[in-house]
């Protein structure tokens, strides 16, 4: 057993994180919602289900550490990324949150219901987006705040086809 | 009684017409006529490496599967029930001794051969016959370096040889960025893209080498700062070439040696050259290329993209990630990174594609303006030693390149 204490989170206490984190991503606070990461961290849409799938033998949809993460913020926020011009709004419903500890990290797992819609697009009649996932934030408490070392995101049609996932999710 | 089109007139050398991208008539001539009676991608060896491995793909709008039998030979067979029209094979991969459709319990061997029927004596004699009620098999199967092609109708007018004698050498390259030139597809992952306009935008796309500074600013930027891309890769010897029946390439470089060094660990090198030999190693190494074997493959670095019409407006893109056999483990994640950094639905460059594919679609309703343009470049046009059409590679010499094939095939009428 580690000599840190244990940080212990309830389930109300989770789900205000990830009901702050939705918010961020949905009001597209781009960059504040980095800042819920540590700079060690992995944001993770992996292609399969498979729980036991190595990302260093399969191809992902993202798998992205920070310095690349940063790079897709920035391309997203340079104007020059095609898909999303124009971009998305999204909409991001948290539910069946439950909490574990695993030695001094806490992981949250949560169901994610993800609405997209764009407006504004020449050829009219975008249909709005439902997604489904399974979600995992893994927390570490650092300087009192609780900071995502990963977030893991598989989508329920991970490996079906998928039009487009050029916004952040 | 159909009409009968012009093609040398709504295909020229320098120009399409849009009817070709949007017209009912000329998509069902093209099932016909290319997708029914030539060359088409169904697979490669390594999606069905043992006996009872099958997959299932179109070839055209014709579902089919592709199957290992136990004697290890390869069939294409349409995935339809000789009695009811029900296709007998509901998944998109796996393993079986036979095919048996469930609707009446008809029983198919690997190569479509009837084997049995449920409640054989509801037949009278000379009611059923086993022969002739096998599953309809394509006409010619072959494969090269273990990609499979398959010919539904007819036996195609040319060899399979012939068909890829322009592009051969690269295909040879492509597999021998393995260190025993084998590659392993789709095992390590299978972007499934679709996109709202003609299938022949993807063939034309797939060498594109005009619109990557214009519309992949973003990803190159990125390439270069991060991933060994040489900043003056355009310097690099780029050119696109026509390699004969449709066939055709961009080659997005050839580097100088100090820039493979740069490009490529030394450890990966050596291993090459140990295997290889030093100048075939090195002669695979400087290359990177993008090439399309007319009319629904392309083979790019990390993939083989296969190109499926669905109608006139419609169109499913499926790129199978290649795993190098025996290669460093490191190279191979390598190769898993780059590839989803730039094609997955989330990646840095293929949504902007389908971004432009999508407003192809969209553009190309307007038929009374009548062309599209593939004049870039037509003056300056080289031969080279092979008599094989090239210029630079954002020119337009490979996008003109399907279209030789294209007229050949479409005033053939499906005859041959």
């Amino acid at each position: 057993m580690s000599a840190n204490k244990q940080e212990q989170m309830t389930r109300t206490e989770a789900e205000d994180f990830l009901f702050a984190e939705a918010c961020l991503l949905d009001q597209g606070e781009v960059n504040e919602w980095r800042k819920l990461f540590t700079d060690d961290a992995l944001y993770w849409l992996p292609y399969s289900r498979d729980v036991n799938v190595d990302p260093t033998k399969h191809v992902s949809i993202i798998y992205d550490d920070m310095e690349m993460l940063d790079e897709r913020i920035k391309r997203l926020q340079s104007g020059a990324c095609h898909a999303q011009i124009p971009g998305s709004r999204t909409q991001h419903s948290v539910n069946n949150v439950r909490v574990r500890t695993v030695g001094d990290a806490v992981i949250i797992d949560s169901y994610l219901t993800l609405h997209e819609y764009r407006a504004n697009r020449q050829d009219r009649f975008y249909p709005l987006q439902t997604m489904a996932a399974n979600c995992e934030h893994k927390l570490v408490k650092k300087a009192g705040e609780w900071k995502m070392t990963s977030k893991k995101v598989v989508l329920l049609n991970c490996d079906g086809e998928i039009y487009d996932l050029s916004f952040l999710i | 009684m159909a009409i009968e089109r012009d093609y040398d007139d709504l295909a020229r050398i320098d120009r399409t017409h849009v009817s070709l991208y949007n017209d009912q008539g000329v998509y069902s001539d093209e099932m016909e006529r290319i997708f029914y009676r030539s060359w088409i991608y169904v697979a490669h060896e390594s999606e069905i490496p043992n006996p009872g491995d099958y997959k299932t793909t179109f070839m055209g709008d014709i579902p089919v599967i592709v199957t290992r039998g136990k004697n290890n030979e390869i069939n294409v067979v349409i995935n339809r029930c000789s009695h009811r029209g029900v296709a007998v094979c509901p998944l998109e991969k796996g393993n079986t001794p036979s095919f048996v459709c469930q609707y009446h319990g008809w029983e198919f061997g690997m190569d479509g051969e009837l084997l049995a029927v449920s409640m054989p004596r509801g037949y009278n004699e000379g009611e059923l016959d086993f022969k002739s009620l096998g599953l309809v098999s394509a006409k010619k199967v072959e494969s090269y370096r273990g990609i499979i092609f398959a010919s539904l109708l007819s036996v195609p007018d040319i060899s399979l040889d012939e068909k890829l004698r322009g592009v051969k050498e690269y295909i040879d390259m492509y597999m021998d960025f393995s260190p025993v030139g084998e590659v392993i597809v789709g095992n390590s992952g299978v972007n499934k893209h679709y996109y709202n306009a003609n299938w022949k935008i993807q063939t034309e796309g797939s060498v594109e080498g005009y619109h990557a500074p214009v519309t992949h600013a973003t990803a190159f930027d990125i390439m270069i700062r991060k991933m060994g891309m040489p900043d003056n890769y355009q310097g690099y010897g780029t050119k696109g070439m026509d390699g004969g029946y449709g066939n055709n390439l961009l080659e997005v470089y050839s580097l100088p040696d100090e820039a493979v060094y740069k490009r490529w660990p030394a450890e990966y090198i050596e291993l090459m050259i140990e295997k290889h030999g030093k100048e075939r190693a090195m002669h695979v190494l400087r290359h990177r290329f993008n090439l399309v074997i007319f009319p629904n493959l392309a083979i790019l670095e990390y993939q083989f993209r296969v190109i499926r019409p669905m109608g006139t407006d419609k169109t499913e893109v499926r790129m199978y990630h290649t795993m190098l056999k025996d290669a460093p483990d490191d190279i191979n994640t390598r190769r898993v990174r780059e590839h989803e950094f730039f094609y997955s639905p989330a990646a840095f460059g293929g949504p902007d594609d389908y971004a432009m594919f999508d407003r192809a679609g969209q553009g190309m309703k307007a038929e009374m303006v009548p062309w599209i343009l593939f004049n870039r470049g037509i003056k300056s046009e080289k031969v080279d030693e092979h008599g094989r059409r090239y210029g630079g590679h954002t020119q337009e010499t490979q996008q003109r390149a399907p279209y030789f094939e294209y007229r050949r095939l479409m005033k053939a009428g499906g005859q041959s």
